[in-house]
């Protein structure tokens, strides 16, 4: 007996789709369409006169130095970011997952920081950290750290990527545990039999079977940096000193909002867009060959 | 997100609970204040409300100066804007480059036989907002810099608190006395550099930031402000720097805290922080700006900063005498008096000035009167008048990354302001 069931119908599968069609349609084609369209547009700030030019603004942008600098930034950003929330949410979770007594708490305090927004991390991170009233700031000074995020360009750097995965490991985290909850004690147990210690255990099964939880992750995380960070450089640095933590996302704020270069603007996300389009179609090319689901 | 989505609520909520009858005429007004002194707005527009019945203005918090300003160009670009905005005074040549958008304050005034006493207003005040004689938005809150000074931190240090360094060169002085005493680990901090040790610095000093009277008279001036006085000042903080008598705490709010804090001897920071200052119960002093004693004209007169009030264009005839009457309202000595008291933002005519010294308010509050001196000082001239240019904010943006590089030793003083000038030339070209 025919145990799935079936349905005859050519609509209902496009009504099942639709509201997720729409929502991205409004919520993002469309942007994205304006976005494109506008990047080709020299405007003033109330748009009172338009000009077609073609690709003038994509050529500014390559001749600001502040932008080429920006992307390596973003670099040196994203990957950092990603590689702390990835190792210090795995250690977490494998820690969370082997103890038994009061496991619902500690879970509950890790899984906190997500639910505060960026902006209010950032001013937690600033405030912690500033060198007139921050705690730690302090206790680093008395440590003999000349720790100074408003002239050290590296201080400024660090403290925006330790802001910016402080809020994204609870989100990391719930997703490592989930997925080490299900793997199979059994196969655990059998390789513990067969004489393996918990590294190989670790390198040989565990790490292949959350590989599609990773591989999720690293895009996810990708995505967090390049697009959700704004609130918290905002919030620290402002993109100083200098321009040294001007990554990509918020520079299109500051030319966007602040200098009200709308073309130069859209141009600027319409290239981050395309860049992060790449990266996770070429990620989905390579990289899930060798995942293992 | 979120906090666009409570915004929203908390108007659409402001706007149903002051729902008025049927036949007033309700104003949507626009601002970018915070805090304690958004209340006072609030306080001030309500009297209103009060004070008759035939309009209601509706006070929306859109955020920031930034947020509010590009909150407004995106609602008239949607062809959905407030009445009245609140525009940051950085971006006042925006609004005046937006011809057809804005109905100049005069002409509304006059267009709908409502009393506003342009002359009354401080000249400092009026010539900014002015384009010839016409004045173009209402100086809702101006404010210009000053300079706070903790005096307890002051007899620590040996120095007197009733005597506040003058010159330039007795600031140094005494801010390297304040550290190396030990009577606070940083001898003085200031907020805003662009506006404050730049824009500010060239005007009392009388030298021009820019070309033709810094960008009043023609729409394409070029920058000027890397000139040898503004270059050897920029090099003394630089030193001072080096020598850890002068502290930078970034863009925000940091100088500020580090002055509350005790932390500092020394504070260079608008008057809108006035209020700040008082709350956090620490004993001390406004004075002048300092200056150079060699530098010929100085010490000239401040220019303000802080936000003005613009009139949308495009809204209906009652919408547009509602305003009139509104901004009359707002003119009043008493009203600008009472904004003054409470906010700490200039009062920006003159017989609300008067009024508060005949009361004896200045005796008890010294503090809030140093601005006035500061922009009173001498008749504003061409380098003091105050700015006129286009893209000003991402000027300021390039000024403050710069300083930010000459302290951290990647550029020198010539090279931080020279680059800043070329940086900003390209901009306003465009």
């Amino acid at each position: 007996m025919e145990k799935r069931a079936v349905f005859d119908s050519k609509i209902i599968p496009y009504l099942f789709l639709a509201p997720q069609i729409i929502v991205s349609a409004v919520f993002f084609f469309w942007p994205a369409l304006l976005a494109i369209w506008q990047s080709f547009l020299k405007e003033d700030a109330f748009g009172l006169s338009t000009e077609f030019v073609w690709f003038d603004n994509y050529k500014a942008i390559f001749h600001d130095s502040n932008y080429l600098s920006s992307i390596f930034i973003t670099i040196i950003f994203s990957l950092s970011v990603t590689l702390i929330c990835l190792v210090s949410a795995l250690i977490l979770a494998g820690l969370i997952n082997k103890i038994r007594l009061g496991k619902i708490i500690y879970q509950t305090l890790i899984i906190c920081p997500y639910a505060v927004a960026p902006a209010i991390a950032g001013v937690l991170w600033f405030f912690l950290f500033s060198p007139s009233i921050g705690h730690i700031a302090h206790l680093m000074t008395n440590a003999g750290l000349n720790w100074d995020p408003n002239l050290n360009e590296n201080h400024a750097l660090i403290l925006i990527i330790l802001a910016s995965s402080w809020k994204q490991i609870s989100y990391n985290f719930l997703f490592y545990l989930a997925s080490l909850q299900a793997i199979p004690k059994s196969l655990i147990e059998a390789a513990a039999i067969d004489g393996a210690n918990s590294f190989r255990r670790f390198t040989d099964i565990i790490i292949p079977l959350i590989s599609p939880t990773t591989f999720f992750l690293f895009i996810m995380n990708l995505i967090y940096t390049f697009f959700d960070t704004f609130g918290i450089i905002y919030t620290t640095t402002q993109g100083g000193p200098g321009y040294s933590t001007t990554n990509l996302v918020y520079k299109v704020y500051v030319d966007g909002i602040v200098n009200l270069n709308l073309g130069g603007s859209a141009a600027q996300s319409v290239i981050l867009m395309v860049f992060v389009s790449f990266i996770t179609i070429l990620h989905f090319r390579f990289v899930e060959k060798k995942v293992h689901y | 997100m979120k906090s666009l989505k409570l915004a929203t609520l908390t108007s659409l909520m402001a706007i149903s609970y002051n729902a008025p009858a049927f036949s007033v005429v309700d104003l949507q007004f626009w601002h970018g204040l915070s805090g304690q002194t958004a209340e006072y707005l609030n306080d001030m527009i309500n009297d209103f409300n009060k004070s008759q019945k035939e309009y209601h203005v509706t006070a929306v918090r859109k955020g920031s100066y930034q947020e509010t300003m590009m909150a407004g160009i995106a609602a008239y670009r949607a062809k959905k804007s407030p009445d009245l905005i609140q525009v940051y005074e950085v971006g006042t040549a925006t609004m005046m480059a937006a011809q057809g958008a804005i109905i100049p304050v005069s002409k509304l005034m006059t267009d709908n036989h409502a009393k506003l006493d342009i002359k009354d207003l401080i000249p400092a005040v009026k010539g900014y907002y002015s384009h010839g004689e016409e004045l173009l938005s209402y100086p809702l809150n101006s404010s210009s810099p000053v300079m706070y000074f903790n005096k307890s931190i002051f007899k620590k240090a040996g120095l007197d608190p009733n005597l506040p360094p003058k010159t330039w060169d007795e600031l140094f002085k005494y801010a390297e006395k304040i550290k190396t005493s030990g009577a606070a680990p940083c001898g003085f901090t200031s907020a805003w550099i662009a506006w404050i040790q730049l824009e500010n610095f060239s005007a009392w000093h009388n030298v021009p930031y820019a070309s033709n009277s810094n960008g009043m008279s023609s729409k394409t001036p070029k920058l000027l402000f890397n000139s040898k006085t503004q270059v050897s000042h920029w090099d003394n903080l630089l030193k001072a720097n080096k020598a850890g008598y002068f502290t930078y705490y970034g863009r925000t709010t940091e100088p500020e805290m580090a002055f509350t804090t005790q932390k500092c001897g020394i504070y260079f920071d608008s008057t809108g922080s006035y209020g700040d200052v008082k709350q956090s119960k620490i004993d001390f002093g406004v004075a002048k700006l300092p200056y150079y004693q060699n530098v010929p004209g100085a010490p000239q007169n401040t220019i303000i900063g802080g936000a003005s009030m613009w009139v949308f264009n495009g809204i209906s005839a009652e919408k547009q005498k509602a305003a009139a009457h509104f901004i009359s309202y707002l003119s009043q000595p008493e009203v600008i008096a009472k904004w003054h008291t409470t906010s700490g933002y200039l009062p920006i005519s003159n017989s609300s000035y008067k009024f508060l010294k005949n009361e004896g308010f200045y005796k008890l509050n010294p503090g809030l009167e140093v601005a006035i001196f500061e922009l009173n000082n001498k008749v504003p001239n061409d380098n003091s008048k105050g700015l006129r240019i286009s893209g000003l904010p991402e000027i300021r943006n390039i000024i403050e990354a710069n300083f930010e590089s000459m302290l951290s030793g990647k550029l020198t003083a010539q090279k931080a302001l020279d680059d800043a000038v070329e940086k900003g030339d390209a901009i306003i070209k465009k």
